[in-house]
């Protein structure tokens, strides 16, 4: 008995620490601008909307940026990621171990150090300050990882069927089309959480890749909440309340296509 | 139908594996061929290189005349069933039936009459709405045959389709696909580890090992004269018994000699093992080619006396684990044989069936 009640002492105490940040942050964006002095931990005297309304007036063409943005980038990478993990599943083909593992080590470039040839590059081209700029972008940084969710995805399809969708007479596009896509639904689903919360959060190439308001995603204009001279942390904190209930949203739509068994029934069950 | 000729088909995987070495092969019209063999011996790769699954290092394939080397799985007018049935998850029966049919922009009239044919004969008529996860693993392997039939190939390719299934459905799917084979009058490559489904359904058998061919030919050809002792002791089960020993020159004729019996071998085998005399050799013969001595007269030169070691009642018959001097052997007797274990019998070799292999090279000298 008292073995658990420690297990659950300390699961309480991780629980509170986790939640503890979340706590803050909605609890000052709930503030009267008066009850800021009381600190960020103190209960709020009276609940306020006001820092909101406020916030989201501010932020509501970002939030619409960051809507285009993240939706067509996490649409086309997962797209695409779905057809390189099919090719590189289940073909084999001269190199294509090398050419796996390098499209798989653009995973590891840290962003910061392609930042001004990339800036360069999208000025050149005329996708400075575009949605499609941005979008490309997310689209080739998320290549590395949606192709490897997805081949690891594929391995677990059987060959087979593969095999015998060629002899029924499917081609290599057919195949894709015809079988694959159809069984890919939880994979898509994962693909699609991880991308669309990674591009949603992402914050540098949006800063760096937009100038005003016109493609400028949520996460900029969140921090460009804070004035240079007082910092209204209520607003501040409605602002970031705001950007986070798409992606849990997504999170909570997108979990229930996890269907657990999708496969069962096509081999030896 | 079409006949399926292979001129020395060769694979080589990744990293030198040869799989398929030199293989020389002509499959008729309307013949029943089953490639055997135990794991790895390449005769799934042979049949996957036949479909067009696996590109083939060297040699050449025709199927009905045509070489196909170069022309792609779903151009070769072939079916194919797999060892995990490999349907569709998310199509319905009738759609996993019809899937080949539709993409070959066959008239809906016809592939419904072709996939209720198919159906009937099956007799899966009444699952075409259900997804495959909603059918046990014989209608899935229907399932996985109908897919096959409705489109009338050529040749059909089978991969094991049978050692997902339990016992007794074995044995039941085995008789339908001979049924099967005598209906549709076509041309069947079927692989399979199992001699015994190779031997009850295979009008012609090739048996491999390590990628090459060891013998072709009929069920019973193979196991009354087999080529070598690989395929004397993979074919038939119990298997075949070895006894390496020495044949030694009696009288007028030659002996298998050990330390515990002497076995005389017949004149006429006298040119055959001539140059053995003095030699190691492997003696074999089959379990079955055993019989108790009482009532045989002549046992002269065929007799072994032998402890029982184990003694397996199947109920039709009784198989004895034996041991004479420092040679152990099977044999299989009639249900109603008493013996018990530690108990010496006589058991008497039918000379007729006697096998006697070279023990270096292991091929047969008789």
């Amino acid at each position: 008995m008292g073995k658990k009640a420690l297990i659950y002492v300390v699961l309480i105490a991780l629980a509170l620490f986790y939640i503890f940040p979340i706590y803050t942050l909605l609890n000052t964006s709930l503030k009267t601008d008066e009850d800021l002095k009381y600190g960020p931990v103190a209960p709020t005297h009276q609940v306020f909307f006001g820092a909101y309304t406020k916030a989201f007036n501010l932020i509501k063409k970002q939030l619409l940026n960051s809507a285009v943005i993240t939706v067509f980038a996490t649409i086309i990478s997962s797209i695409l990621g779905s057809m390189s993990g099919y090719i590189f599943s289940k073909f084999r083909f001269k190199g294509d171990r090398v050419v796996f593992l390098v499209l798989v080590l653009g995973f590891y470039i840290a962003p910061q150090s392609i930042l001004i040839p990339l800036v360069i590059f999208m000025g050149k081209i005329g996708l400075f300050n575009t949605y499609l700029g941005l979008i490309l972008t997310h689209v080739a940084y998320g290549m590395p990882i949606t192709t490897l969710l997805f081949r690891n995805y594929y391995e677990g399809l059987p060959q087979e069927i593969v095999d015998s969708s060629w002899v029924d007479g499917c081609g290599t596009f057919q195949t894709y089309t015809k079988i694959i896509l159809p069984l890919s639904l939880p994979g898509f689903a994962v693909v699609a959480i991880f991308q669309f919360t990674n591009i949603w959060n992402e914050f540098l190439f949006g800063l760096t890749l937009t100038r005003g308001v016109t493609s400028q995603p949520v996460t900029v204009a969140v921090a460009n909440l804070k004035g240079t001279t007082v910092a209204a942390w209520n607003m501040i904190c409605a602002g970031a309340a705001i950007t986070t209930v798409p992606v849990v949203l997504i999170y909570i739509f997108l979990l229930k296509m996890i269907i657990k068994g999708l496969l069962m029934g096509s081999v030896k069950g | 139908m079409a006949e399926v000729v292979l001129k020395e088909l060769t694979k080589v995987f990744d990293g030198n594996v040869v799989a398929v070495d030199k293989f020389n092969l002509e499959v008729k019209d309307k013949e029943f061929l089953v490639l055997v063999g135990p794991s790895g011996c390449g005769k799934s790769t042979t049949l996957r290189c036949v479909a067009g699954l696996e590109e083939i290092t060297e040699g050449e394939i025709f199927i009905g005349g045509k070489l196909v080397n170069d022309i792609p799985p779903k151009d070769r007018d072939i079916a194919m069933v797999f060892q995990n049935y490999a349907l569709y998850p998310h199509m319905n029966v009738y759609k996993n039936l019809s899937f080949g049919l539709e993409l070959r922009k066959m008239k809906k009239d016809e592939i419904n009459k072709r996939v209720h044919e198919a159906a009937q004969i099956l007799d899966i008529e009444h699952l075409l709405d259900r997804k495959p996860k909603a059918l046990s693993g014989g209608q899935r392997q229907r399932v996985a045959v109908g897919r096959a039939i409705v489109r009338k190939p050529k040749v059909f390719l089978f991969d094991e389709p049978l050692s997902n299934l339990d016992a007794k459905l074995r044995v039941q799917m085995r008789t339908e696909l001979a049924k099967l084979h005598q209906n549709l009058q076509a041309t069947i490559i079927y692989v399979t580890h199992d001699q015994v489904e190779a031997m009850t359904m295979g009008t012609k058998i090739v048996v491999m090992k390590d990628g090459l061919i060891q013998q072709v030919s009929d069920p019973l050809t193979l196991y009354d004269f087999p080529v070598n002792k690989f395929v004397a002791g993979f074919i038939g089960s119990p298997p075949m018994n070895f006894i390496d020993t020495e044949i030694v020159k009696e009288k007028d004729c030659y002996a298998i000699k050990t330390d515990s019996f002497t076995i005389v071998l017949t004149p006429d085998k006298n040119k055959l093992v001539s140059s053995y005399a003095g030699k190691r050799v492997t003696f074999g013969f089959r379990p079955e080619d055993l019989i108790d001595e009482s009532g045989v007269k002549d046992k002269e030169g065929r007799l072994i006396r032998a402890r029982v070691e184990v003694i397996e009642p199947l109920g039709s018959e009784i198989y004895l684990h034996l041991s004479s001097g420092k040679d152990f052997f099977m044999a299989r007797v009639p249900h109603h044989y008493k013996t018990e274990i530690g108990k010496e019998v006589g058991l008497v070799v039918d000379l007729e069936k006697t096998h006697v292999f070279d023990v270096e090279t292991e091929k047969a000298i008789f």
